[in-house]
């Protein structure tokens, strides 16, 4: 075999690729990362709150497809009743997230033994809980050990953001229930609100100083190490040889078709991205996709359902102080119990009020409106409902080759349908979410019942597993049909949990890139 | 595509805006208050907030109630109210598009703004701690995560 310069090859520079390359640059390894889009200017975040709300609707949008960057790809969402959520740029959706940062749960790797549904991960919690601590500390977790919902784990390197009047009002509620609650871990660095406490928006956008991501915390720390990124490289197809290795990649820059060879692929696009490009990568020898001898490439795509469920209380509040999400948690009704109707639970994560327009928008227009709105603005308190969404492979992903990218590449389409399982957690979650925000005082709740523009977590589509035939890499992130192309992101989930899954996404990364370090590949 | 919309949706899009958020005491009603501008600004230079603006003008305009009644002008209030109405349930992608960009446009607006007092207060000087007694309660829960 021809020696490469190129040890590693890395697809992708948000949060796995991130932390995969810097675990590897730092224990010497020559990594490369192709990234497709570019470096993000710290001074484009709107400036201003009222800025933050047009501005979140059009070119910070969370969704691609309102974004209309370049660098972003078509995804025809019409199969689909959640529309998926990210950002191509350094840092990837890191770059725009609220940096909510649980961690999954032991009984999370075992549902099949537990439940009795889905497949138990080849991994267990026990593996990853080293690389979820030193995620911590790269990430800048603040927040508190102590959380009886959840194993032990080391002190936070941060104290917890301060809860504010109105968390109060909510944690006193649960206290009042019986019921669990704690305050979140967050990738934001708490100190932030020594000084000020006011609006934050509900795109994390006005905040940047404050919030972690994976262009300001793990790549300084990796170049330093040598690794090097290449922006606005689109990746078009892996290249393979007869041997089941793979030589290098084609990649797009400024319209130029640029090879690259390498002796290690890694993949860390995204649920979406790493399926689309194994399926554009087909070949004489893979005429399915890369790594798709399973058939499954693409398929088993979960999202987390979310429902939202809001509060409406008396006086004139100002419940928009602060940041909008990320506050606190419970975990009262995680684990199955079956007498409740479905398999595995779900998280409640407490929100605050929007600024005015997205106010606006949830309540109705015309004659009422304006009385509504004064009612409402600065006195809504609510709950975003995470619902654990369980693989199916009649939910996939498939590439669209009647819309392109900005380099003529297809466009994804997604194919997902709501579970009746997930429907019946959402619809519970509901109910018990309204029995909290009654007892914390208010008045009348609401509610939306799916929300649409909620597909943030994007999981699955490359399951991780001991059988080559029911799975596409192994417990090491390795492609079980070839001999150096591994996964590091999120298409590798057995199953999604219900918390938010990105130091998930980054412990697995971190593990696999010590393995390969240990082990001199 | 040029972001401008014609004279005749301009007309269209003020008497929607007009029902949609009405006047507020001295605040004119949305329509009244020339915001058509700002939706050029803002939205119709994004491709798909254009699309789903011109789909809804259009739409409205070839809905049969509006083409029997010669226009949408010529038509009374409650019909027009259901005429949105049935866009809002039946064209559902489109009409979030249509509406946030209206909403955004108003909420945006300086007269808004100063109504609604968004903005104005100043940042509280007495910003709230991390105080761990909060947690005295449910730190006597028992460790309930199932073990493996």
């Amino acid at each position: 075999m021809k020696k490469h310069e190129i040890d590693y090859l890395v697809i992708g520079s948000g949060a796995s690729g991130a932390a995969f390359s810097w675990k590897l640059s730092k224990n010497g390894a020559k990594v490369v990362c192709l990234e497709q889009g570019e470096p993000i200017d710290y001074d484009s975040y709107p400036k201003n709150k009222n800025k933050l709300e047009i501005e979140g609707l059009t070119k910070w949008n969370w969704n691609p497809n309102f974004r209309e960057s370049k660098f972003d790809y078509p995804i025809n969402n019409q199969n689909s009743p959640i529309h998926p959520l990210m950002y191509n740029s350094i840092g990837g959706s890191t770059i725009h997230w609220t940096a909510h940062t649980p961690r999954f749960h032991p009984s999370d790797f075992k549902v099949k033994t537990l439940d009795g549904v889905a497949d138990d991960w080849p991994i267990n919690y026990s593996d990853l809980e080293k690389y979820y601590d030193e995620n911590d500390i790269m990430m800048g977790c603040s927040g508190i050990s102590g959380d009886p919902a959840n194993p032990p784990r080391t002190n936070r390197p941060l104290l917890p953001v301060p809860l504010g009047d109105d968390g109060e009002i909510i944690a006193k509620a649960f206290d009042r229930l019986n019921w669990h609650w704690w305050p979140s871990d967050n990738y934001v660095d708490s100190n932030y609100f020594k000084d000020k406490w006011e609006f934050i928006g509900s795109h994390a956008l006005m905040d940047r100083a404050s919030v972690s991501s994976t262009d300001n915390k793990y790549w300084p720390e990796a170049t330093k190490y040598g690794a090097k990124i290449i922006s606005g490289a689109r990746v078009k197809k892996i290249i393979t040889n007869d041997q089941q290795r793979a030589t290098g990649v084609k990649y797009i820059k400024d319209g130029r078709e640029i090879s690259i060879n390498a002796n290690n692929i890694v993949i860390a696009c995204n649920a979406i991205g790493t399926a689309r490009l194994l399926l554009m990568s087909s070949s004489r020898n893979h005429q399915n996709g890369l790594g798709n001898n399973s058939g499954l490439v693409g398929k088993n795509l979960m999202f987390h359902p979310y429902a939202f469920i809001r509060g409406c209380f008396e006086g004139k509040n100002k419940f928009f102080n602060g940041p909008t999400a990320n506050i606190l948690m419970s975990q009262q009704f995680y684990e199955t119990d079956k007498s409740r109707g479905f398999n595995r639970g779900f998280s409640l994560q407490m929100v605050r009020n929007h600024g005015p327009a997205l106010t606006a928008l949830e309540l109705d227009w015309g004659e009422n409106h304006h009385e509504q709105f004064s009612e409402s603005f600065g006195n809504i308190l609510g709950f975003s409902i995470i619902a654990e969404d369980l693989p199916e492979e009649k939910n996939y992903i498939s590439l669209d080759n009647r819309s392109k990218d900005s380099d003529g590449l297809p466009g994804v389409n997604i194919n997902y349908e709501l579970s009746e399982n997930s429907r019946k957690i959402l619809d519970f979650a509901i109910k018990k979410t309204g029995e909290v925000l009654k007892e914390a005082g208010a008045k009348f709740t609401y509610n939306t019942p799916l929300m649409r523009q909620a597909g943030w977590h994007l999981m699955g589509t490359a399951k991780m597993g001991n059988d080559p035939e029911k799975s596409v890499v192994n417990k090491l992130g390795k492609i079980h049909d070839l001999e150096n192309v591994y996964i590091v992101d999120g298409s590798l989930f057995v199953t999604s949990a219900s918390v938010n899954p990105t130091p998930t996404i980054q412990a697995i990364a971190l593990m696999i890139a010590d393995n390969l370090s240990k082990n001199g590949k | 595509m040029e972001n401008k919309i014609s004279e005749f949706n301009q007309r269209l899009l003020k008497d929607i805006m007009n029902i949609m958020i009405p006047k507020n005491d001295e605040i004119p009603a949305a329509g009244d208050m020339g915001l058509y501008k700002q939706i050029e600004k803002y939205f119709l230079s994004s491709k798909n907030h254009k699309k789903s603006i011109l789909n809804i003008l259009e739409s409205i305009n070839l809905h049969p109630n509006v083409r029997i009644s010669g226009s949408f002008f010529s038509i009374d209030l409650i019909e027009k109210i259901e005429i949105i109405k049935w866009h809002e349930k039946n064209m559902i992608d489109d009409f979030n598009k249509f509406k946030e960009s209206i909403f955004a446009v108003y909420y945006n607006d300086d007269r808004v703004v100063r109504k609604i007092n968004w903005g104005q207060e100043k940042v509280k000087k007495i910003e709230p701690k991390w105080d761990p007694s909060i947690l005295a309660k449910v730190k006597k829960i028992e460790p309930f995560w199932k073990k493996f």
